[in-house]
Parts: C-alpha cells; structure tokens; sequence
C-alpha cells in the first residue's frame, strides 16, 4: 500500500478506553515537550506493554503509548525488545506520573536525559 | 586526625588553584546557582618520626612481627623505577600518587634528591566534584577516571574521540541521552546539564592544573641548577600514572623541556605501582 501524503510525524497513542483522564494526562506530558501525538482507540484485552510495542511500530518516530484497560501506561520504542519498554506506570499511580509517561515518550522523540 | 595538637603541625607545601564552585543566589526564589571564584588548597604537612612509629607499633600489632622504618621514599622510588626494563643511571622520577606529587633524581655519581610537594589524585577529584556540582566524590573519581560518551539512542553511543558504538543490547533508559563515563561495569550516567565537551575540559583541566604545574615545580627542585633542560628522561610512578590521559598531558607539557617522560613499569611486571615498596625490599635485601 502506498500513500499519496506522507504521514505526519507523531507519537501513537494507543488507548482501549474507559479512562479518559489518563488519556488527557498523558497527551499533556507530549504537549508539554512540543511533541505532536496521535490518538487511535482499539478494542480487545492487550496489556498497556504489547499495545505500547504494536504503537510504536504504527509511529512515524518509532515511539509509542499504550494505555490499557486497567489504566496502566506503558512507553515503548521499536527498536527495543518487545518486553523491555521505557517505562511502565501504574493505573494508581496519580496523574503526575502518568503526565511525566508522556513526557518521557516525548524525551525519547527528542534525544533528552529521560525524567 | 593524627592525634596532634594543632599547634605542632607545620605546613611545608601548599598548593593553590583557581577553580569556579557554583553557589546558591541569595534572594533567588527558583534556587539558582552562579558559578563563583574559589580557590582550592592542598597542603603538605611535616611528620615527625614518633608518628610513623605509632603506624609500626599498629602494624606490628597487627601482623606480629618486628617492623623497622627505613629508607627516604624518594630513593626508594627510584630504587623501584630502576627495574624498569630499559632504565638507567641518571634518572628522574615523578610519583604520581593520591596525596602528594613526588620527584626524585638519582645522579651519575650515585647522588639523590627528592621532593614531594602538595596537590595529586586526590585534589583533582575535588576539583572536579566542586565544578562539576557532583556532591558526590565516588562520581568524581568515576568521572576522573574513565573516559566519557554520549549516548545517542537506545543502540549508539559516541566516545569523546568522536569514534560512534553501536551495542547490541540496549542500553538502559537511565542513561538515555546523558552524558556517561565508560567504566567496565558499563555506563555510568553524569548528572549535569553539561555537555560532553564541557565536562572533558573540565576533568582535563583539573589535572593539567594539578599534576603538570606540580611535576613541572617538583621536577625543577630536583633538577641539576634547576633546569629541567639537564634532566634526559622521566620515569612516572604511582597509582595516577595508570590513568588514561595524565601520561599524556605530561609529555606534553615537558616536551618543550627536550624531556621525555614514559610510564615506570617496576620489575618488569607490576607496571608504575608499587615502586617504593618494590626499592624497600630491594633496600633491605642488600643490608641483610
């Protein structure tokens, strides 16, 4: 399949719904470093890790988000194994650290120390 | 430290150099730091022989044998630097160690002199500590140490040569992106905004600061009519002659000398350390 336009530069979010807040959170850690983002909602039972690797293999910068059912976030980047991501953060775990997930995928885009 | 009374202490070289520390602004509401004008000292104080006795009392005690004190280090040094395969008479030699920056000289005649003066390993950990911010002096002297890098992505990172690595396993998110000394343990991450270049001039220039301007003055006062001309060639000793760069940035400041200085390497085997213990046993061995 080719496409007529290229696709924008962005992290993929990959999000299974039904916590809204983490979403908005973790979209203002990525907005918070200037990095554009782009959410896709799917369906199914994934881990917040698996979706994260199948994210970044969908993303134009290699870095991707997943946020599963539980809650749970996960930062991956696709040239790292499919089981070691950046970094995981709890459901529970407030909103500052699910922010500071998407400022880490953010870091990662922009080849920063990592918070 | 030694028990003595402050008094009786007498300070016999002192060693002063200019350094930048960063101090807190007072009135500032975020905690920022300007960089200040400070001067750090390292000083040499005389030891009487009552002290070194209280040590071989210790030592005794604790070994269970007889122990003798004997021997000026700077002969002994050069009696170690002596096995050195390819050296020989007359000779210099510059010991290189934590504390203290020694210099001794052994003539055709057989003559010696020695002197040690202030300012080595230890110094140039602080120095780099302080102007690095570190707060840390383990970090220091893993960043004295080992040469740095940059880690450039999850798979890459370029040495301070600039020569690029590629790693086949990745290499942890801690380090992404920073600044890292490379010890054989693997990368240690340095925390500073620094980059990498700023932080190698740093480290470079606390050691030019300290061991070349003290093998420079050491060698002077050892030197026939204190000219570093008349000496031929300088053997380094001590546990900072293993650095990595120090050998280097000394050669080159005695190269305008016409001296030519190379790493000691005691009986062959044991490289530049223990040279004065290796001259010691030698020592006794031909009392004995």
């Amino acid at each position: 399949m080719s496409t007529e336009r290229p696709v924008a530069p962005a992290v993929v979010v990959r999000y299974a719904g039904g916590h809204s807040e983490v979403l908005r959170q973790v979209c203002a850690g990525l907005e918070e470093e200037g990095v554009p983002a782009r959410v896709e909602q799917v369906t199914g039972d994934q881990g917040c890790v698996a979706l994260a690797y199948a994210a970044a293999g969908a993303s134009p910068l290699e870095t991707g988000i997943g946020i599963d059912a539980t809650g749970a976030v996960a930062v991956h980047h696709a040239a790292l194994p499919r089981t070691a991501p950046v970094r995981t953060v709890r459901a529970d775990a407030g909103s500052a650290e699910h922010r500071l997930a998407g400022g880490t995928a953010a870091r990662v885009v922009t080849i920063q120390p990592l918070r | 430290m030694t028990g003595q009374p402050a008094g009786e202490i007498r300070i016999r070289d002192l060693l002063a150099v200019d350094t930048l520390v960063p101090r807190e602004v007072r009135g500032g509401l975020a905690g920022e730091v300007a960089p200040e004008n400070a001067v750090a000292i390292a000083a040499m104080v005389r030891t009487d022989r009552s002290r070194m006795q209280v040590v071989a009392d210790r030592v005794a005690a604790a070994l269970g044998c007889t122990v003798a004190i004997g021997g000026v280090e700077g002969e002994m040094a050069v009696r170690g630097a002596l096995t050195t395969p390819g050296v020989g008479v007359p000779v210099a030699v510059l010991d290189l160690g934590g504390g203290s920056t020694d210099a001794a000289l052994l003539g055709p005649d057989g003559r010696s002199a020695a002197v040690h003066v202030a300012g080595a390993g230890e110094l140039v950990t602080k120095l780099i500590d302080a102007e690095l911010a570190l707060e840390d002096r383990e970090l220091a002297e893993i960043v004295k140490r080992h040469p740095l890098a940059k880690v450039e992505s999850f798979f890459r990172l370029r040495h301070e040569d600039g020569t690029v690595q590629f790693v086949t396993e990745p290499l942890p998110p801690h380090v992404y992106a920073r600044v890292v000394a490379m010890t054989p343990d693997g990368p240690v991450p340095v925390p500073t905004r620094r980059s990498l270049d700023q932080v190698r001039r740093v480290r470079r220039a606390a050691k030019r600061r300290v061991f070349t301007v003290n093998a420079l003055r050491a060698l002077r006062r050892v030197a026939p009519g204190g000219s570093l001309r008349l000496l031929d060639f300088v053997v380094l000793l001590g546990g900072s002659a293993l650095d990595f760069e120090i050998p280097d940035l000394l050669a080159e400041a005695l190269a305008p000398h016409g001296v030519v200085c190379g790493v000691g390497n005691v009986h062959g085997t044991e490289g530049p350390r223990n040279a004065v213990a290796s001259g010691l046993v030698a020592a006794f061995a031909e009392e004995a």
